[in-house]
């Protein structure tokens, strides 16, 4: 790829990732969970990841509504679609995780309900997009969804504090007093990963915008050109 | 114990980040081809229906 942006952010996110799966599997066990600890430093990184992405698919529908340039609608799609993937990997590693830890895969706890929910809200925003022809009724609607379905993030983050369950409290409490609870070596790996999968979204989030640049360039000029055998016609 | 099983998580979530990025990377190859194909035909309609038409 010649564009330098992308390079760019590819490198550091490869770097990054490179430097978190060290760390990740140098840091000390936990003292109850034995190595069953190093699924955390994935598991709260892709969910992490996920709540980026869909502030980013609200950030880019609001810009949407204001500009109404489809440009915008590309990218917020661009982004759920990223969400989406983190969410699915999120359940994926906690079911897993929970399932030598808690003894059973799924469990109706409030954390993993929403989490799930916010899945199938954003499953519904593509099955959304994919029912509607006309692009502009299409991005409005899908903004309208993206920057509702935010409220996920919220409800979310804070169902272990509403609803205690099975799920812990966050390891690092950034409401009220910041208070980080794990050994400083469990921080590093933890930081270093959660950094990492913050470029990797940025990066994810620019090929795929040029992606659908593309394809929109490609779907213009078909438009064009049957509009131009269309102007012949009616000529001849 | 479970270090086999911490790695299986490890590899499945990685293998999926990286099979995303494959995808990615060859839907943009072949975009560009596709491009690079088709000469730009009638540039001047290129931005206009990235607009809405009406008042909508």
């Amino acid at each position: 790829m010649k564009d330098h942006i992308s390079m760019m952010l590819g490198v550091i996110s490869l770097l990054g990732l490179l430097a978190g799966l060290y760390f990740a599997f140098t840091a000390p066990l936990d003292v109850n969970q034995k190595e069953l600890v190093r699924i955390y430093y994935i598991h709260v990184p892709t969910a992490w990841m996920s709540y980026l992405a869909y502030i980013g698919t609200m950030i880019f529908s609001l810009v949407y509504l204001f500009k109404r340039h489809l440009r915008f609608d590309r990218l917020a799609a661009a982004s759920a679609e990223i969400g989406v993937l983190m969410t699915a990997l999120t359940l994926f590693s906690g079911s897993l995780w929970a399932r030598p830890t808690w003894g059973t895969y799924w469990d109706w706890d409030p954390r993993l309900t929403t989490t799930a929910v916010g899945l199938l809200i954003y499953v519904g925003y593509f099955i959304m997009r994919g029912l509607l022809d006309d692009v502009h009724r299409r991005a409005r609607i899908a903004a309208v969804l993206g920057i509702v379905g935010t409220l996920y993030i919220p409800i979310n983050y804070m169902s272990v504090y509403w609803w205690r369950s099975i799920h812990q409290t966050p390891t690092v409490r950034i409401l009220g007093k910041l208070h980080i609870s794990a050994d400083q070596e469990m921080q590093i790996a933890f930081f270093m990963m959660l950094a990492a999968f913050t470029a990797l979204y940025f990066y994810l989030m620019r090929l795929r915008g040029i992606m659908l640049a593309k394809e929109a360039l490609i779907l213009q000029r078909e438009e064009d050109l049957q509009l131009g055998i269309q102007q012949e016609h009616s000529n001849v | 114990m479970y270090d086999i099983f911490v790695n299986w998580v490890y590899f499945v979530t990685f293998g999926s980040l990286i099979g995303y990025i494959i995808w990615i990377m060859l839907n943009l190859s072949q975009l560009e081809q596709t491009l690079e194909q088709a000469p730009e035909q009638n540039s001047a309609h290129k931005n206009t229906s990235e607009k809405p038409s009406g008042n909508t």
